[in-house]
């Protein structure tokens, strides 16, 4: 169903429109939660409140693409379920996800944090711009959706070597990129 | 920068993007595979029409046979055929083919080894694995006096003589190993990326077109 047809149906507050959401982009939701959370039973219960998240926001909101509003919306559930339940420990695949690409980030952010973070999501944005297609996949799915590099390996056909150099040079392409852009001293 | 910053910044990732890799696939979009061999369009189109005849006719005892006496009359399989020859039965890898994958086997063993037993993440483990490659690759041009005794590699990503003097070696490849010539042809792959994305080295471009590896820029 199109995603402007789902959104009538919340519109219309209608319950199917959380099945066809499910139907629809269940498996991702499911996948980024299950990334980070790594306990089925977590990512599932992230997943359905998400879902009501969605349900609670649509109206008034109208999401265009929704796909990536739900993706938003379940990833933000997910990372706060797991500070809350990890606290110190560590989880491998989103850990892993985010310990590389912490050295591409400044380590002692100490003025204005919510502000600077503005600024380095907008000089992120940027990075993406100036990259291929095929990269800038690469660089969302380990990074924001933290999919682990043999899933990725398999989804682009490819080896786990390949995939792990190919990220290495795109974060030693961002650090590069943070400094010219002043986020990085 | 704390974790919960970074997943913030990580977090804010503009929409389109968001939507572009979660739509992702790349068997809907043959473009977007990374080639492990830097398969040209030409070669993937030529596996596929073969695939497709090898469908339509059925796998008979006959067919096996003239495949097996067209490969014993023309040497080892071009490269078309190897890349089709991944989608039927009777493929027989070379001993070239098993020396690729030990030695793919043995460098994804080393990156699980380093993050399991080292504590290394993904990244740091490929950059270890990348300078052991280097090293191993200098042996080899050294061995065949393709690089001065001063040369210093700095790593992949700069070293155009590298290439160029692999390019060189695989072009009189009479006296390299088995497993030589696969390390050297794995390093041109990674080499074959790195040279796209500084975008220039014309000069070298060519030198790789004119010698041996047409493939490794035939998308550029």
């Amino acid at each position: 169903m199109d995603d402007s047809k789902i959104i009538e149906l919340f519109f219309a507050r209608s319950e199917q429109a959380i099945s066809e959401l499910s139907d629809k982009y269940g498996r991702i939701c499911s996948s980024v939660a299950d990334n980070i959370l790594n306990n089925k039973l977590d990512s599932e219960e992230c997943v359905n409140d998400a879902y009501l998240a969605v349900w609670n926001t649509i109206p008034p909101q109208r999401p265009d693409p929704l796909l990536s509003y739900v993706c938003r919306i379940v990833r933000n559930l997910a990372v706060k379920k797991y500070h809350f339940n990890t606290a110190q420990k560590r989880n491998s695949i989103y850990d892993a996800a985010l310990e590389e690409i912490g050295d591409c980030f400044p380590s002692d952010l100490s003025v204005e944090d919510e502000i600077e973070s503005g600024e380095v999501a907008k000089a992120i944005d940027s990075f993406l711009e100036g990259m291929d297609k095929q990269s800038r996949i690469l660089f969302v799915r380990r990074y924001y959706y933290s999919d682990p590099i043999e899933e990725l390996a398999k989804m682009f056909h490819t080896s786990r070597h390949n995939i792990s150099v190919r990220l290495s040079r795109m974060r030693k392409r961002l650090k590069k990129h943070l400094i010219k852009e002043g986020v990085l001293l | 920068m704390k974790k919960e910053k970074i997943s913030e910044c990580i977090g804010q990732i503009n929409d389109k993007y968001l939507y572009e890799a979660a739509d992702f696939s790349a068997d809907a979009d043959l473009d977007m595979k990374i080639p492990q061999n830097a398969v040209t369009k030409k070669a993937r189109a030529t596996a596929v029409i073969i695939v497709a005849a090898a469908v339509a006719i059925t796998i008979s005892v006959a067919a096996v046979i003239a495949t097996t006496a067209h490969r014993n009359n023309s040497g080892p399989p071009t490269y078309e055929e190897k890349i089709a020859s991944d989608y039927v039965d009777d493929y027989i890898p070379t001993e070239k083919d098993k020396v690729r994958t030990e030695y793919r086997t043995e460098l994804n063993n080393k990156l699980d080894k380093l993050h399991q037993e080292n504590g290394l993440s993904y990244g740091e483990a490929s950059e270890q694995v990348l300078l052991e490659r280097i090293s191993e690759i200098a042996d080899i041009l050294k061995k065949y006096n393709k690089v001065d005794s001063g040369f210093v590699f700095r790593g992949i990503d700069d070293n155009v003589t590298g290439i160029r003097a692999a390019c060189e070696l695989l072009n009189s490849s009479e006296s390299l190993t088995v497993r030589e010539t696969v390390v050297l042809e794995d390093y041109l792959e990674d080499g074959y990326f790195t040279l796209r994305e500084l975008g220039g080295h014309d000069d070298l471009m060519n030198c790789i077109k004119d010698t041996v590896h047409v493939r490794y820029i035939d998308d550029r």
